[in-house]
């Protein structure tokens, strides 16, 4: 609605400015001035086209705000996940039926992007963001920031990468049992990456110590490849990575179990925490997934709703998935949202007291 | 007077200001473990800015003629007019619009500074060109070719 | 050898078109004040999407060299870096240009980076297995001792006293330290929410350099005497070349440096033309030329940049830790085409990877021969008036930073330390040490956070960081460092004593000059 008053008070405009051009007062302006105010018609007629669509959503492309760097994880995937909005069968749109364009708004570990997304994004369907779930979540207990799961509405949830707990290759750890006995002979003594604060990471770092009744310090690092480094140089004894970086690297270290309710089809041989007797849920699990901010039209998001999980099962965009290790987890907006609200529940107890 | 009347004197004024502001922020109700390396860096720049006044003190007791007003250190009245361009063209970017702004902005740099006479209309004609010329290749160049989504305010 | 069987892949009619326009594109794109490497080759990888992965790396490949050396070009003619890296070569580079030199400082530029370049990518061929050992091996305290080291070469870097010099790098620290850290989870200084990021390094650098550089021309630009100074000036290509080949000393300077800093991983490679233009002026005969237009002082400098260019792909092929900032960018555009680092890329992948490889190669070639011939004809940068260039460096530098991560937080920061850093300016404060000390901080900061947090866990924190031979290597360095300062700090004071016992004596003329000067 917005977007749609503020073109045609920008048509009128040219319009006024038309009908000025053609009174005797203009004509007896000079040249220069002339000249002018002809270059801001143009201006103003340029800016009226590209903001102008006619009825019915979606008119023009959809943009899509991704609150960490290009090239990373959240943002490769984003663009994978989107590849098909635009795709047509029978002259009629798949899925949303408009190009999708990725924009990144890195800082703050996400906080930067999602407090704009929330405070900022235009309200019309045309800005939608990439979330991740528990960070945003645990942002939302642990900081002020303009966002929580009340002020956003999911669309569709496209990847679910679980945390997996990993050791070195010359580490004497082969079992869970085997780290946490040690843990429990030497409290304190055990160092665990992950790749930063309030991160699935560092939620499967707590899960862990408080599950098992085991003193181990946890070492933030630079993102999860910094966390991953300091694993691989023998620095930190354990750490939590992301499931998909780990089974790439399989030859460098030894993953010991994964933080999910089941076993992963990319890592068949790996128990999970819970058969390794540590009771974890799947609080960790890092869900990627599309988001629009509260405000927008019931029927956008219904739309969207729709349309989203359609766009994310095309083929080609899960051969890519596939091919570039990203775990897949398709799941409609109800499902997401009972998800946020179980989250919140499970984070708020687990940080309480935290910060 | 003695103290403004070089220009080490005012960086040595300006650097105990730095330090003051560095050593209030740092110190004053933060957590010691958080702020630790503000804190480290503040007291360095403490120390360093007492060695600086030391310094220009010792040198203002050996050097006996220096100009007796203070130095023209900055042409106030032909900057601020650039700044003024400047700070109007930050605060209404985001509210009109990046392109229609900067358009203005570069227009009006070229106009304020141009060597000849403002009134000049051949050249403010082709200041205009210019300036337009600039704009479209500068949009063809993020927009087009780059995907930078500029925020749209009022226009463009 | 392996790689030669590969090399004919480069030369086709696609792959070569690629090459060449993905050269020319970095040259400018780096050549425009504003735009860092690596935002360019951010922007790139969305183009490369649909592209076949040899193809798509390519491109990226080819960006990423031309965008290093590109950015020499506006750090010469304008003194506005393209990126933290090119700020060692505006150091001399520009006052080569002042003095009528800026065609032979460009030439210099792209010969050493043609140099150091090849060096780097010949490394990347045939050490990559030994250097990812060594890569591994710098954990959190080798890279604290790294920063420390830095740190030492603040004050030496563009400013006339040390003092002013450490003054400015300490004060870039401090500024590094606002905003969110992801490793404490703790905001500092969040007085505004603009702050809430940080002050991001690019923004920092456009915003150092190219606002001062922007009040300043508009400053002069009613100075009608001012505008005859600027002049490519004439030069020889062929002979400014062979010059630059003879200056042997300065250019394995800067390449050794640029492969160490390059493999390296966290150091940021954006310090390598810094650490190598400080190495040569410490070794040279004369270093008191340097930062009044020294040749050798962009050779080395430009030869680092790229010398780090290979050396940084090694620890991203191998073990997916990049070593410079756009190499990290780089490896998201690796993950999107499904090569994952590691030995398979080696074995499994080996075509498309020993194509990558070569094709920077023949880029190092591409960008030698353009970037040559687009030197020859910037001469009309230098002749464009002064109030069009302040307007066009200013609006780049908003668009510049305004796409670095589409924060408006960002302009505004750049501008505000813009306009302090032009008031700093007229004081003797200099921009080059503030961004190092920028770069420098984090990478203290977070490595003596998790270098503490591990000591604890160990033999405690002091002990920690100080055993083990690459640990009393770096300390023994960082002490070699301020010793040398202070060596070299005491005879430049006797040397300014008998030039202060000079003026006194024929006091009366010479104190008129310094004023003079020191008003402008």
């Amino acid at each position: 609605m917005y977007q749609r008053t503020k073109t045609c008070q920008l048509t009128k405009m040219c319009q006024r400015i038309k009908v000025y051009q053609r009174t005797k007062k203009y004509q007896r302006k000079s040249k220069f001035t002339k000249l002018g105010i002809m270059l801001g018609t143009s201006l103003l007629t340029i800016a009226a086209t590209t903001n102008s669509y006619a009825e019915g959503y979606p008119e023009r492309p959809i943009g899509v705000m991704v609150a960490y760097n290009p090239g990373g994880a959240t943002d490769f995937q984003a663009r994978i996940a989107t590849l098909a909005s635009a795709k047509m069968k029978d002259d009629k749109p798949i899925s949303i039926g408009q190009p999708i364009y990725v924009t990144n708004k890195p800082g703050a570990g996400g906080r930067k992007g999602w407090n704009w997304f929330a405070d900022k994004a235009p309200k019309d369907g045309y800005m939608m963001a990439a979330y991740n779930v528990p960070h945003f979540i645990a942002q939302s207990i642990v900081y002020d920031t303009k966002y929580n799961i009340n002020n956003l509405e999911p669309v569709g949830n496209w990847g679910a990468d679980p945390a997996v707990l990993i050791v070195g290759k010359d580490s004497p750890f082969n079992t869970v049992a085997d780290l946490v006995a040690f843990a429990k002979e030497n409290p304190g003594k055990i160092t665990v990456s992950g790749a930063g604060k309030f991160v699935g990471h560092h939620i499967a770092h707590l899960q862990l110590a408080k599950a098992a009744g085991i003193d181990i310090k946890y070492v933030p690092g630079k993102g999860g490849v910094g966390a991953m480094k300091l694993v691989k140089g023998g620095q930190v004894k354990a750490g939590f990575n992301n499931l998909s970086d780990a089974a790439r690297a399989s030859e460098d270290i030894k993953i010991l179990a994964v933080a999910d309710l089941e076993r992963h089809s990319f890592l068949p041989d790996v128990p999970t925490l819970k058969e390794s007797g540590i009771d974890v849920d799947n609080s960790s699990v890092n869900f990627r997934g599309l988001m629009v901010p509260k405000g927008t039209p019931q029927d956008v998001i219904d739309y969207l709703a729709k349309s989203v999980p359609v766009m994310f099962e095309d083929s080609k965009t899960i051969g890519k998935m596939k091919q570039t290790n990203s775990p897949v987890k398709i799941m409609s907006r109800d499902e997401v949202v009972a998800m946020w609200a179980e989250r919140q529940t499970a984070l708020s107890a687990l940080l309480e007291g935290l910060k | 007077m003695i103290w403004f009347k070089s220009k080490e004197h005012i960086a040595a004024l300006v650097t105990a200001g730095i330090a003051t502001l560095a050593l209030i922020t740092s110190f004053y109700k933060t957590d010691a473990e958080v702020y630790l390396f503000p804190r480290i860096a503040a007291v360095i720049i403490t120390l360093l800015a007492v060695t600086l006044i030391i310094k220009v003190i010792k040198n203002t007791a050996k050097t006996v003629n220096f100009s007796d007003s203070l130095p023209k250190l900055i042409k106030w009245k032909t900057l601020l007019p650039g700044l003024a361009v400047g700070f109007i063209y930050l605060f209404l970017l985001e509210v009109v619009g990046f392109y229609v702004t900067s358009f203005f902005a570069y227009f009006s740099i070229c106009v304020i500074y141009g060597r000849c006479d403002m009134t000049n209309r051949k050249r403010g004609i082709f200041k205009l060109v210019v300036s337009t010329i600039f704009m479209i290749v500068l949009f063809l160049l993020f927009w087009n070719l780059l995907h930078v989504r500029t925020p749209t305010g009022w226009l463009i | 050898m392996e790689f030669l069987n590969y090399f004919g892949n480069v030369f086709t009619v696609y792959h070569m078109s690629l090459l060449i326009g993905g050269t020319l594109a970095g040259l400018i794109l780096g050549a425009l004040p504003g735009l860092s490497p690596t935002m360019a080759v951010a922007l790139m990888i969305p183009f490369t999407f649909h592209m076949e992965p040899a193809a798509g790396l390519i491109l990226l490949g080819a960006m990423y060299t031309a965008t290093v050396a590109g950015g020499a070009i506006s750090a010469i003619l304008v003194n506005v870096p393209g990126a933290p890296a090119n700020i060692a070569t505006a150091l001399d580079g520009h006052k080569l240009a002042g003095q009528g030199r800026a065609a032979e400082a460009l030439f210099y530029c792209f010969t050493s980076s043609f140099v150091g370049g090849i060096i780097g990518i010949i490394i990347l061929i045939f050490f990559t297995p030994p250097l990812a050992k060594l890569a591994l091996k710098f954990g959190p305290t080798e890279l604290f001792w790294i920063a420390i080291l830095g740190i030492t070469i603040i004050g030496t870097i563009g400013s006339k006293s040390v003092v002013m010099g450490l003054l400015s790098g300490i004060i870039g620290i401090a500024l590094s330290t606002i905003g969110a850290n992801p490793m404490l989870g703790e905001d500092r200084f969040v007085y505004n929410e603009h702050l809430e990021s940080g002050i991001h390094i690019v923004a920092a650098l456009i915003g150092l350099f190219a606002i001062p550089q922007v009040l300043n021309l508009i400053e002069k630009s009613r100075d009608a005497k001012d505008a005859a100074i600027h002049d490519l000036g004439e030069s020889n290509v062929l002979k400014a070349v062979l010059y630059n080949l003879t200056r042997i000393k300065a250019l394995s300077i800067g390449s050794i440096i640029g492969v160490i800093v390059g493999v390296i991983p966290g150091a940021g490679g954006q310090i390598a033309g810094l650490v190598a233009y400080d190495q040569a002026k410490k070794l040279s005969k004369n270093p008191d030329k340097f930062g009044k237009g020294e040749p050798d002082g962009v050779i080395a400098a430009e030869s680092a940049n790229n010398a780090m260019v290979g050396p940084s792909l090694v620890p991203l092929l191998t073990l997916s830790i990049p070593g410079s900032p756009t190499a990290a960018v780089l490896l998201g555009g690796l993950l999107i085409h499904g090569l994952f680092p590691g030995p398979t890329l080696f074995t499994e992948h080996a075509e498309v990877t020993w194509t990558f490889i070569n094709s920077l190669l023949v880029a190092q070639v591409f960008m030698l021969i353009i970037g040559l011939i687009l030197s020859r004809h910037s001469g009309w940068i230098m002749k464009v008036p002064a109030h069009f260039m302040a307007a066009t460096i200013f609006i780049l530098a908003v668009f510049g930073t305004y796409s670095i991560q589409s924060s408006y937080s960002d302009v505004l920061i750049m501008a505000t330390l813009g306009v302090f850093m032009y008031f700093g300016s007229k004081l003797g404060f200099s921009p080059a040490p503030v961004v190092l000390g920028i770069i420098l901080g984090p990478i203290a900061e977070d490595n003596f956070l998790q270098g503490k947090l591990i000591g604890e866990a160990s033999d405690g924190v002091f002990n920690y960081f100080t055993s083990g031979v690459l640990n009393i290597t770096m300390i023994t360095l960082v002490v070699l460092s301020i010793g040398y300062s202070a060596y070299s700090e005491a005879k430049m004071n006797k040397l300014k004593q008998k030039i202060l016992a000079d003026k006194e004596r024929n006091n009366s003329n010479t104190q008129k000059d310094n004023n003079t000067q020191g008003a402008v």
